[in-house]
Formats: structure tokens, C-alpha cells, sequence
């Protein structure tokens, strides 16, 4: 009952600007982006249609046509090849000697070769289906030739998805051989082995975060100007829970986040799959601005901060999602997920979860530090930001359940950090970069547990240092094992757990046992040194990360060896 | 609500041990204090004392590092004892878009109270403020600040709590208006509610308060009502009329009339005044005011 009021107080409160002549105005707005809308969504499907083709009747490259959209089949002779059209299709594919030929033969090759992939993922026997493992090792060679380019399918894939037509054998390779010598030569270049760019769908994804970014602005800028006024202390005073307060001041927002979510849904015609991953976008934007609008002191501080928070959250839902070639990057992202629902392709539940749920979990933080700073201290003080951040830390660990939470929930924040240090140390050489991630990784971890034992040793009623590290650590284990049953399921996204099990033989009892020795021993010399002055607490996660370091290091040596 | 005689009545409001601590620094400590119905407890301290830090803890804003805080028995920091409460801040962040019938009708869902009671109560509310009709429909921003204080009054009034908590009731009022709220809040004790103010206004914490807690660098350093505080604190000041001048005297008339502070300085002053050869007309004894005895507390 208290939400809904908060709720119909925020919507009266926001809309206040709304007259006589404003609400026309804005009704004006909405109708007209629901009318331009499909409009702007049909024309960004700039490669519908792009290659004229001339299919026989007989054609096994029939289907593998109506199957891509880039291709506009016409009633066509050959005769009409240079002409009228790009290629010409009967039991084996003809292109003009032009550029667009080259490209609409090379958009064909994907084509039959995504067709066929498809068909043999749906087999029940996949053993059957796909009967080789083959390792793929890069060599410097040779200036390729025709004669080479057709062989490289056969040896350097499946048997099965190298076969170029739908009916063709193992080793014919009626694409390539009839392709025209740039088209050959195209045919080996790196850009040739990834899929498409899915410009359309990542850029009708972006098209829909650009509202979201304006409802966050609203949405934390509306909190901001509560507390700045003091308004919110009225309502802390009242009967109504901290989340109370904050689901009412958040529901109007959500409200908006869904019909645009709804919108763009019916518009676009997003599966469910891409549907959930786009609400929960929806979710974990509001749940920055929601943390935002509590922390920031000043509007201009908001700006800062949101601009950062949206501009690192950007780029961490688009650029992973670029890589449509490597699932286990793309599907780091829920944009991966919206982007493939779109293009009408399907998404398993692991690359789902793996894409979904550390976000989930990082959004379910962000509201849990935000309850954490619902209090009259923490919302009109003017402490620091990271000084009111610890006291928000401080509430959610206070408890021993908390502190467990803690570190579970620090699980997804190691993962993101951890993203970003590899992507800092891409441009070193390889004997750089495998000991600066080692190191990094380990202090990610370490400095993340011990923030969560700090809060909880300056709280309150604080445990002794070494059941708060048994834990945090503990937290952390289990949050790491379920990332890493995620990613199992998923990728096989975490390489430490992976090289855990190599090492360890699949042995699952010590799979368990080191890595939940390591995070509750290197936890508790960590919060050894807590609430003792800075000093000490360097000291100690100096020692609990040296003990990490030196667990990853021997990881490390065992898969090498 | 059956009232009961104010010695045997239940406290309301109890604090024990009430301590708040920022770091190594406690802004409160040890604070234990109860107020029952039917009576007005006034907070007194100099700034900075810890008076606004107490009552935001007493009424479940701020989350206290030690002790705790009971309202009809329930700890003030769940959500649903805070049903009993109506707590004033010391300014009246209200929202100045809306009027005031429209401000209290939310605050009143906030209260659970249904649409047709909460404007009913509003409108009593208001009457008994002496908020004129025509500014009940006129947004709160366009309001002088007298009336936007008793805005405030009658929002933290509005559900009827048994427990008031005003943070500088009077601030900003002018004194035809000060004395208006102070004799509402003497109706208000009579009607039997728990009150606990914080006051800059000693004048009026004398005139209201049936006991009265006066802090000094977050602790309580004396408590008990004016004449208990004036009988262990207080030393008589006295005014001396005499034809005579003496040190701190002013002319008023043919006389010379000044204030000391201690029977010492009166028998210098009288001492003075002989040796010029004149005479001491009157000496009148006065008991020690409420600033006195916080200025004695405080050592200052």
C-alpha cells in the first residue's frame, strides 16, 4: 500500500511539468515514435534483399537462399547473370565478374555453410553428426591458390559443415571451385571465418538503451533532488520499510522501462529468451541509477557518475556481443542473447545463463548496497563516496548470513574487474600477460573479500577475524563454483577452474576442497589484519594475496606440465 | 484512550543507553530518558550537543551504535513502531508544488489512513493551527513560513500518534505565532500525548516542558523540572537599585540599577555604593534562568 502511494507520489511529482500545452506535445512524441518506429526498424535491415539471385527450380541451394535474408530471389535465367542478377544457382552457384558477384558468392558460402550447421545441431545423434574433433593450429603459409583455398574447408573443419552444397560429398566443393579468383582468395581471409556483423539487431538493441539511459537520468535524478531537500527523511520517519521506499520512487521508472521494453519487443519481434535478457537490462540499469541517485552528493557529481556507469556498461553489453564468432565471448553479454533472438537464431540455456546471470547477480548487489544506504546518516550526509559505501557494505555484512552473502555476491564483480584486466593486458607480449593476470586476478579476489570483512569488522556486533574469513571465503567458493557450473554448462567460461580440473584428474572431491581451502585460508590471513589500522590491514592482504598467488601459480604449472 | 494520572502512566518513549559513535568520535553517549503521557520533556543543549542526533535516533532515523529506543515498547527502528510516532524535523521539507491538503492526503496513505479520514483529520488539524481556508488549496512553496511550519506540525500530527518528537518547534515562527503553537502543544499534553521537544528557545522549553534534559557534548548533564534544575544548578543572581553608580550599573531615572551574579560581587557592589556615599535603595533576588544553568553545565 506505502509502495503505491510513494509510487503515485513519484508519477504526480515527475509529471507536474505536464499542461495544457506540454501534454499534448509529448502525446504528440509518443504516437509518433510508435508510428515511425516499425518504419526506422524496416529500414535498418540494410542487408535485406542485398543480392539479387536466380535460383533453378531443381537447386539444392534453394532452401539456403530463402534461408538468408540478404538474398532476393528472382525469377531469373541465367541469362540474366550481369544483369538482373548477382548469381545464378543450379547445382552449383555462377557470380558476375564484379564485386558484387565476389561478395554475393562469399554471402552464399556463409550462407550453406550456417544452413548446414543448423541441420546437423538439430540431429539427435550428434555424435553422429559430428563425428571429428578437430584442432584448429594457425601456420604461416603460403600465398593461397585456388586449388589450395578448395582443400582448406575438407581439412580444416568438420567433415560435415565443410560440405559446401547440401548435397554435395565430403570433398566436392562446388562454391569454391566455381567462385572466381578474388572470391578464392577472399574465401581464406580471417573475415571470411566470421559470421556476418549483426548490424541490425545490436543496433535496434542500442536503439533501445537510449531511452533507458534518458529513464536512469530521470530516475536518479529524481532521488537526488529528494535528498538534496531533505524530503526523504519524512519518509524513512514514516511506517515504510527502506524497500518500500525505494520500489515506490523506482516503480514509475520501471513502468516506462517496460513499455519501451514492450514496444520495441512487438516492434522488433524478439524471442522470449531475448525478452528476459532485455528485462533484465531494463532491471540492471535502474538498479545503477538507483545506487547512483543515493550516493551522488550533487547533480554534478550524478553526471559524473552516471555517465561513467552508462558509458563502462555500454561497452560491456556491445563489445562482447560483436564477437558473434566466439560464443564464449559474445554470450558474456545479454545483448548476445537479444541480438540472436532477433536474428531469429537459438539460444541454448548455458550461453543464456552465462550471459544472464552474473549481471543478475551484479544488479541484485547494486539494490542491496542501496537499501544499505537508505538511512538518514548515509542519504543527507556529506561523506565521502567511498566512506558511504563502506556503511552501506557495513549493513548488507553485518550478520554472519550477510557476510556469506557478501561473498558470494563479490563473485560477479571479481569476473567483471577480472574481464577488464585482461582486456588491459591484451597489448603485452604473451610472458607479460600470463603472470600480470595471474597476480591481477588473485588481488581482484583478495581485495574484494577483505572489503567485504572490513565492513563487517568496524559494524556493530563484528564475529572474531577468523569466522568472518571462513565466511567470506566460503560466500566467495560457493559463488565461484556456481559461476563456474554456469560457465561449464555454458563455455566453460572460468580457464582457472577448467585447468583445476586438468591438474586435479576430474578428481570433484578435491575440486571442491583446494579451491574452498584456498578462498577461506587466504580470507582469514586477510581479515587478520582488519580493524587493527591500515597498516596492518595492507599487511595482511599483502599475505592473503601472496597465498592466492602462489595456489594460481601452481595451477598454472600443472596445466602447462 | 483512557488517560491515566501522569506519575502511574507507562513511558511512551524510552530511551536506554542511547549512544551513536562516527568513528572514534561520540556525538551521544549513554542517553536514557523516558517521557510518558500527558507530559512534555524538553531536550535543551548548545549546538552541537547531540539533541538532534538523540531525537533522530529516539524516532528511527539513525541507527544507534549502542542502547536502544522503544516506542509504546516496540524498538523504534522497525518500521511499524513508527506508526506511534510524529516526528517534526527541524526544518519542514514538505513538497512546495503541492498544497497542503494534497501534501497531507500522502502523507496520510503513507499512515494507512483511508482518503475521507485523512482530509477530515487534515482539515481539523489545520483549523485548530489556525491556518486560514483560502491556503489550503495554494501550493506550500507560496505559503509564508509560519504557515508552512504549521503544515509541517499538522503532517507529523496527521495519524494521530501518541508520541511527538519536534525538532525546534518553533523555528522560524514569528512570536504571535510561537505563542499560538505554544499553547497547541499545551492543549496537546493535556489531550494526553508523550511530547519531546528540542529547543533554542529556553524561554519556551521554561514555559512548556514538565521536565527538562539538558545535554552538553553528547551526554546528559542534569535532568529534572526548572525548579529542580534551579535548586541544584542555579545561583541567585541579584539587581541592585541604588543613587549611586557601581561597576555594570546603568541610570534608569534618579537610580543607577545593574545585575550581579554572586552574593560576593553584591556585597562588593553594596560596598562600592557606601563608599561614595549613597545608599542601597532595593535589592531584588532572581531566580537563575534556564540559560544560567546550561551556561554553568557547559562551563562557559
Amino acid at each position: 500500500m506505502g509502495t503505491w502511494a510513494v509510487a503515485w507520489h513519484e508519477v504526480r511529482r515527475s509529471t507536474a511539468f505536464l499542461n495544457r500545452r506540454t501534454a499534448p506535445l509529448l502525446a504528440l512524441v509518443f504516437v509518433g515514435i510508435l508510428l515511425l518506429g516499425p518504419f526506422v526498424v524496416s529500414r535498418l535491415d540494410a542487408q535485406r534483399g542485398l543480392y539479387p539471385v536466380g535460383v533453378a527450380a531443381d537447386s539444392p541451394f534453394a532452401p539456403v537462399v530463402a534461408s538468408d535474408a540478404r538474398f532476393a530471389a528472382l525469377p531469373a535465367t541465367q541469362a540474366d547473370l550481369g544483369g538482373r542478377i548477382a548469381l545464378w544457382v543450379d547445382t552449383a552457384p555462377h557470380a558476375e565478374t564484379s564485386a558484387r558477384g565476389t561478395a554475393a558468392l562469399q554471402a552464399l558460402r556463409q550462407a550453406t555453410q550456417r544452413w548446414l550447421d543448423e541441420r546437423l545441431s538439430a540431429e539427435a545423434d550428434q555424435a553422429a553428426a559430428f563425428p571429428v574433433l578437430v584442432n584448429i593450429l594457425n601456420a604461416p603459409q603460403a600465398p593461397v591458390t585456388a586449388a589450395a583455398s578448395s582443400a582448406i574447408p575438407s581439412t580444416a573443419t568438420t567433415p560435415a559443415s565443410s560440405s559446401a552444397g547440401p548435397t554435395a560429398t565430403p570433398t566436392a566443393n562446388p562454391v569454391l571451385d566455381a567462385a572466381p579468383p578474388e572470391a578464392r582468395t577472399l574465401a581464406v581471409k580471417p573475415r571470411d571465418v566470421n559470421p556476418p556483423f549483426p548490424v541490425r539487431s545490436l543496433l535496434l538493441t542500442f536503439a533501445f538503451l537510449i531511452p533507458m539511459n534518458l529513464v536512469a537520468q530521470l530516475h536518479a535524478g529524481s532521488l537526488l533532488a529528494e535528498r538534496t531537500r531533505h524530503r526523504t527523511v519524512l519518509l524513512l520517519a514514516s511506517p515504510l520499510a527502506p524497500w518500500q521506499i525505494l520500489a515506490g520512487r523506482t516503480l514509475p521508472y520501471l513502468g516506462i522501462g517496460l513499455f519501451v521494453w514492450l514496444v520495441a519487443g512487438v516492434a522488433v519481434g524478439v524471442g522470449w529468451l531475448g525478452a528476459i535478457a532485455a528485462l533484465l537490462v531494463i532491471v540492471f540499469v535502474l538498479a545503477t541509477s538507483l545506487l547512483l541517485g543515493l550516493l551522488a552528493r550533487s547533480p554534478r557529481e550524478l553526471t559524473f557518475l552516471l555517465t561513467g556507469a552508462t558509458t563502462m556498461l555500454s561497452t560491456f553489453l556491445f563489445l562482447p556481443a560483436i564477437f558473434t564468432a566466439i560464443p564464449q565471448v559474445a554470450f558474456l553479454s545479454p545483448v548476445a542473447v537479444i541480438s540472436a533472438s532477433i536474428e531469429g537464431d537459438s539460444v541454448g540455456w548455458g550461453p543464456f545463463l552465462c550471459a544472464t546471470l552474473p549481471l543478475a547477480l551484479v544488479a541484485v548487489s547494486l539494490v542491496l548496497l542501496s537499501l544499505g544506504l537508505t538511512r538518514d546518516e548515509t542519504l543527507h550526509g556529506q561523506a565521502s563516496l567511498s566512506s558511504r559505501l563502506m556503511a552501506s557494505l557495513r549493513r548488507l555484512a553485518a550478520t554472519r548470513r550477510g557476510l556469506l552473502v557478501a561473498g558470494i555476491l563479490a563473485v560477479p564483480f571479481a569476473l567483471a574487474l577480472q574481464l577488464f584486466l585482461l582486456a588491459l593486458v591484451i597489448p603485452l607480449t604473451l610472458y607479460a600477460a600470463i603472470p600480470a593476470v595471474v597476480l591481477g586476478a588473485a588481488l581482484v579476489e583478495e581485495g574484494l573479500k577483505q572489503a567485504a570483512v572490513s565492513a563487517h569488522r568496524t559494524a556493530g556486533r563484528p564475529r572474531p577475524a577468523w569466522l568472518s574469513g571462513v565466511l567470506v571465503g566460503s560466500g566467495f567458493f560457493l559463488g565461484e563454483k556456481l559461476a563456474l557450473i554456469v560457465g561449464l554448462v555454458g563455455f566453460g567460461l572460468l580457464p582457472s577452474g577448467q585447468s583445476a580440473l586438468a591438474v586435479l584428474g576430474g578428481g570433484t572431491g578435491l575440486l571442491l576442497i583446494a579451491p574452498l581451502a584456498l578462498h577461506v585460508v587466504a580470507a582469514m590471513v586477510g581479515a587478520s589484519g582488519t580493524g587493527r589500522g591500515r597498516g596492518w590491514t595492507l599487511t595482511a592482504l599483502a599475505g592473503a594475496w601472496a597465498l592466492h598467488c602462489a595456489y594460481n601459480l601452481a595451477i598454472l604449472a600443472g596445466a602447462l606440465a | 484512550m483512557v488517560k491515566w494520572p501522569r506519575a502511574v502512566a507507562r513511558a511512551m518513549l524510552v530511551a536506554s543507553g542511547l549512544g551513536k559513535h562516527y568513528g572514534p568520535v561520540a556525538a551521544v553517549a549513554e542517553v536514557t530518558l523516558e517521557v510518558r503521557p500527558g507530559t512534555i520533556v524538553g531536550l535543551v543543549g548548545n549546538n552541537g550537543a547531540g539533541k538532534s542526533t538523540t531525537l533522530k535516533m529516539l524516532c528511527g532515523l539513525v541507527e544507534p551504535t549502542t542502547g536502544t529506543a522503544t516506542v509504546d515498547g516496540q524498538a523504534t527502528l522497525r518500521p511499524a513502531a513508527r506508526k506511534g510516532i510524529g516526528y517534526l524535523p527541524e526544518d519542514s521539507p514538505l513538497y512546495d508544488e503541492q498544497t497542503p491538503l494534497a501534501c497531507l492526503a500522502f502523507f496520510g496513505s503513507l499512515y494507512g489512513l483511508r482518503r475521507k479520514e485523512s482530509k477530515a483529520r487534515a482539515e481539523t488539524l489545520l483549523r485548530r493551527l489556525r491556518l486560514d481556508e483560502p491556503f489550503w488549496k495554494k501550493p506550500i512553496g507560496e505559503l509564508s513560513k509560519g504557515s508552512a511550519r504549521k503544515v509541517a506540525i499538522a503532517r507529523a500530527l496527521l495519524h494521530d500518534p501518541g508520541v511527538l518528537i519536534l525538532d525546534e518547534p518553533a523555528s522560524g515562527l514569528d512570536p504571535a505565532t510561537r505563542r499560538e503553537l505554544d499553547a497547541f502543544l499545551l492543549e496537546l499534553r493535556a489531550e494526553g500525548k508523550a511530547i519531546l521537544l528540542s529547543a533554542h528557545n529556553l524561554r519556551q522549553v521554561e514555559d512548556l516542558c514538565d521536565t527538562i534534559v539538558l545535554l552538553h557534548q553528547g551526554q546528559i548533564a542534569a535532568r529534572g523540572s526548572l525548579s529542580e534544575l534551579r535548586h541544584a544548578f542555579g545561583t541567585p543572581r541579584y539587581r541592585l537599585h541604588a543613587d549611586r553608580p557601581f561597576p555594570g550599573s546603568a541610570p534608569q531615572g534618579p537610580l543607577h540599577v545593574g545585575e550581579v551574579a554572586s552574593p560576593v560581587l553584591l556585597e562588593e557592589a553594596l560596598a562600592r555604593v557606601r563608599a561614595a556615599g549613597g545608599t542601597p535603595v532595593e535589592v531584588e533576588s532572581l531566580p537563575p534562568s534556564l540559560d544560567d544553568i546550561l551556561r554553568r553545565v557547559a562551563g562557559a
